[in-house]
């Protein structure tokens, strides 16, 4: 009996030691030791003032540390970004913006961190308040990182850039500028998830300048020219109706936008599983009365996508 | 002349328990191997989102769970889910058989026989079958008992009050869940606790052992309840733990209150059941 337990134990302690051994600088490894310093970074940022610079400079070794021990690691480029970020807290602005250039080059390929970072450069200019260079870091993003996420909203950070600024002028120019933008890149890359994510901004373009109409009509066109593509998931259905209805009903005034637009849809897609809904909502809206103030546009209780 | 029920005098039964685990260390063997055992799935677990068992478990934690339980520290949220899953196999098929073996052991060194381990494992192989339909039908009850407490507690988090009674009600449903499932699952363990020994000392098959352990708990089942319940209380540090540890701080301390847990319960389920063939044996003794 003893002999059975003493082996069980041994066995099981082989075991862990053989399996520790062969994970050592696995990318568990690097998550959990990325993990723990992300842990203590984020910790001391809850109150950066009260935290001495030293700590922050521990916190940055502690990030290059990392990147010298997993080189290849896919989390590299992220530990790097996030010594930039120490940089950021030391003041060092320069130091940081040093850090997020060698990234870029040490990345070419990666577009998607590749605006990453130099929406991270733009941040140190913010901090610097230096208006110069935020607003080239912002044309830089659109010039080299066009179709990635922070590039495709980058003309409404342009134009939110001048709004916050008070500067309405520019930000309406913005907004234009933006509009023509994202033309450009419907006309470049037509019948895509880039032409659909660009008419969504050029809404929100006109939405942000309350151009209800305007927007309205891009809505429908999303609506219309997407309405068969894969993408076009249930809830983003629900969430463009919504939109439509609240634009038509609330500022326009005029429940009848909407449901002459549903109806075009349920003519061009007759077999459309969405059909359901839009006919509910059409129902809804025609017994909508504005001065007892019930909901619209809101997809039916017991109806299941 | 009436044959006299044994002393039901539960502190001492349970004493005698405890120290007959040092005095007769074989007893402790049984619930060492399900504990050992219990370590191994967990160590598994721990390795199973790493290299090299990655390659074979990575596929399943993915289909499962989701590509993030893969990856530090979502691999030990889930551990414990992970771990719970495993108990069931483990405990229709694995931990049965070790406490029918305890159970074995206890009655030999009672009956002053010699302890031959080849002997009291052919014993429990012989009731194997009778002992697993036991457990299948304690998993069973655990289980629906379980989701019913489950429909409760659905109920409860329906209710909006913010005070009186129903607001009492509310809270002590939601905050006393985990108090409540170890309090069914040791009502479970109350209702079937003599069918293992029944099936290993007197050789009777599943129906029978249940219908016998049905007629040994008739005038006994309260003394039965408090015997399980006493020891039971044993893990409620551990829930206590569960529930205010700083465990987003530091994911490994899933393991380490599984770890926790997995020595408590080996120790509860030592002392319940030595304390339970214990007393099986004095009533049958008595009559």
């Amino acid at each position: 009996m003893r002999k059975t337990l003493i082996i069980t134990i041994i066995f099981l302690m082989l075991t862990f030691g053989v399996l520790s051994v062969l994970d050592l600088k696995s990318n568990y490894s690097a998550e959990k030791e990325l993990w723990k310093i992300n842990q203590h970074f984020t910790q001391v940022t809850k109150d950066p003032k009260t935290t001495p610079d030293t700590t922050f400079k521990k916190i940055y070794q502690d990030y290059v540390a990392f990147t010298q021990k997993y080189p290849d690691s896919r989390l590299t480029p992220m530990a790097r970004i996030f010594s930039g970020r120490a940089q950021i807290f030391l003041e060092n602005y320069e130091k940081a913006r040093e850090i997020f250039e060698n990234i870029i080059k040490a990345y070419p390929d990666n577009k998607v961190l590749g605006a990453q970072v130099v929406a991270e450069i733009g941040r140190t200019y913010a901090l610097e308040k230096d208006p110069e260079n935020i607003v080239q870091t912002y044309h830089r993003i659109l010039d080299e990182y066009p179709l990635t996420e922070i590039g495709l909203k980058t003309p409404l950070y342009i134009a939110k850039y001048y709004g916050d600024k008070k500067e309405f002028a520019k930000a309406k120019q913005a907004f234009e500028r933006g509009i023509i933008h994202y033309k450009r890149l419907i006309t470049q890359h037509p019948d895509t998830a880039v032409e659909y994510k660009a008419l969504h901004f050029i809404a929100a373009c006109h939405l942000a300048q309350q151009r209800w109409q305007e927007s309205i009509n891009v809505f429908e066109e999303i609506l219309l020219k997407f309405g068969d593509k894969k993408f076009f998931t249930p809830q983003e259905a629900i969430s463009l109706v919504k939109s439509i209805n609240t634009i038509a009903v609330a500022k326009l005034n005029n429940k009848e936008i909407p449901v002459e637009i549903y109806n075009k849809f349920m003519e061009k897609y007759p077999e459309h599983p969405f059909n359901r809904t839009l006919k509910q909502i059409i129902t809804n809206l025609e017994n909508f009365d504005p001065d007892q103030n019930t909901e619209t546009g809101s997809a039916p209780q017991n109806d299941s996508q | 002349m009436k044959n006299k029920a044994p002393n039901k005098k539960i502190i001492q039964l349970l004493q005698t328990s405890f120290y007959s685990l040092f005095e007769h260390k074989q007893i402790l063997f049984p619930f060492a191997m399900i504990a050992l055992i219990q370590l191994f799935v967990l160590e598994i677990i721990y390795f199973a989102p790493k290299h090299p068992l990655a390659v074979f478990f990575g596929p399943i934690i993915r289909k499962t769970y989701g590509e993030a339980y893969l990856h530090y520290p979502f691999n030990f949220m889930k551990m414990p889910q992970m771990f719970q899953s495993m108990q069931i196999p483990l405990y229709v098929l694995v931990n049965s058989f070790f406490v029918g073996m305890a159970v074995s052991i206890i009655a030999t060194i009672n009956s002053d026989k010699k302890l031959i381990m080849k002997n009291i494992m052919k014993d429990t192989w012989r009731g194997y079958v009778h002992i697993v339909l036991g457990s299948v039908i304690a998993f069973g009850m655990v289980k629906g008992l379980n989701l019913l407490y489950g429909k409760i507690y659905a109920r409860a988090t329906m209710i909006g009050a913010t005070e009186g009674i129903k607001f009492l009600i509310k809270k002590v449903i939601l905050a006393g869940a985990p108090y409540f499932t170890l309090l069914l699952s040791v009502l479970v363990s109350t209702l079937l606790a003599y069918v293992i020994p029944i099936i290993i000392i007197d050789r009777k098959k599943i129906f029978a052992a249940l219908l016998k352990n049905l007629k040994t708990l008739w005038g006994s089942f309260w003394f039965t309840f408090i015997l399980i319940l006493v020891p039971t209380l044993l893990y409620v540090p551990v829930i206590l733990l569960r529930r205010n540890l700083p465990l987003n701080i530091i994911p490994e301390l899933h393991a380490v209150i599984i770890i926790l847990s997995i020595v408590i319960m080996m120790l509860i389920d030592a002392i319940s059941y030595t304390a339970l063939t214990t007393y099986y044996l004095l009533k049958k003794e008595i009559q």
